[in-house]
């Protein structure tokens, strides 16, 4: 007997068996046939509308929202860096102890004076 | 939550520093040198408060000739307005980019400026602004 011969009288046994099956017992075996494909039909066509999405969903939000409070951070520590204004104060250090005083930046008297004088 | 934890750290840290470094605070060697601001110290805001902080860092390192002008216009400096302020930072960086040769005539420029009368200066300053002095001249 080769393999298809034995695949044969295998269906062939089991539908002799069918007939004589109880009604009661075939009504159950078609039940949970249903419930078993509409399980398998439901993993199928709708993965991420399972039960688990709303947590597989989180997941996905969890890297860029951590992102954006990491970009937040860092955006603090450089406003609080930028307050301090380091460059200003260098400037301004050279400025006060520059040989010129501040009031002949400002003097109007000192300005006409350098016009006056502009072409000596 | 511990996601609002760097912002919470912001908004406590922002509040005191609103306030800043309170003439108290600060260390014996920086009273000394910030010393003619003591009075106006209070009136200071922080952000301010902060640079002056940072100048006075770099006082050991000047000359003792460049400390004496720092300190003798501290109090001035603090005193004028934010314009002023830009005005004359605005007019130092132009100063600075002019040939040494040129930056020497305006020094001696306000050297004889400086000795001329208060009645001869205001004589000046009650005159029409130049409208467009040589680039060499002006600050």
């Amino acid at each position: 007997m080769n393999e298809r011969e034995l695949a044969e009288s295998v269906v062939r046994k089991l539908d002799e068996g069918l007939e004589s099956v109880p009604a009661g017992t075939l009504y159950r075996l078609r039940l949970a046939r249903g419930a078993a494909l509409s399980r398998a039909h439901l993993g199928a066509s709708a993965s991420w509308r399972s039960p688990d999405a709303p947590r597989l969903l989180g997941r996905r939000l969890l890297v860029p929202v951590f992102g954006l409070i990491l970009a937040l951070s860092l955006l603090i520590v450089w406003h609080q860096q930028s307050t301090t204004q380091p460059d200003y104060a260098e400037l301004d250090a050279q400025v006060l102890s520059d040989e010129l005083p501040v009031t002949a930046y400002l003097d109007t008297g000192f300005e006409v004076w350098l016009h006056h004088h502009a072409t000596d | 939550m511990t996601f609002w934890l760097p912002v919470a750290t912001y908004a406590g840290k922002g509040a005191a520093e609103e306030r800043g470094l309170e003439w108290k605070q600060l260390s014996a060697e920086q009273q000394h040198i910030l010393a003619p601001l003591a009075d106006e110290w209070p009136k200071i805001e922080a952000p301010r408060r902060g640079k002056w902080i940072e100048i006075a860092k770099r006082y050991p390192k000047m000359t003792p000739q460049q400390q004496e002008r720092l300190q003798s216009r501290m109090k001035q400096w603090a005193s004028m307005s934010p314009e002023q302020r830009t005005q004359v930072r605005d007019r130092y960086k132009k100063l600075k980019e002019m040939p040494p040769e040129k930056r020497e005539a305006i020094h001696r420029r306000w050297k004889e400026y400086d000795a001329l009368s208060e009645e001869e200066k205001k004589s000046l300053r009650q005159a029409h602004p130049p409208r467009s002095a040589p680039a060499s001249g002006k600050l």
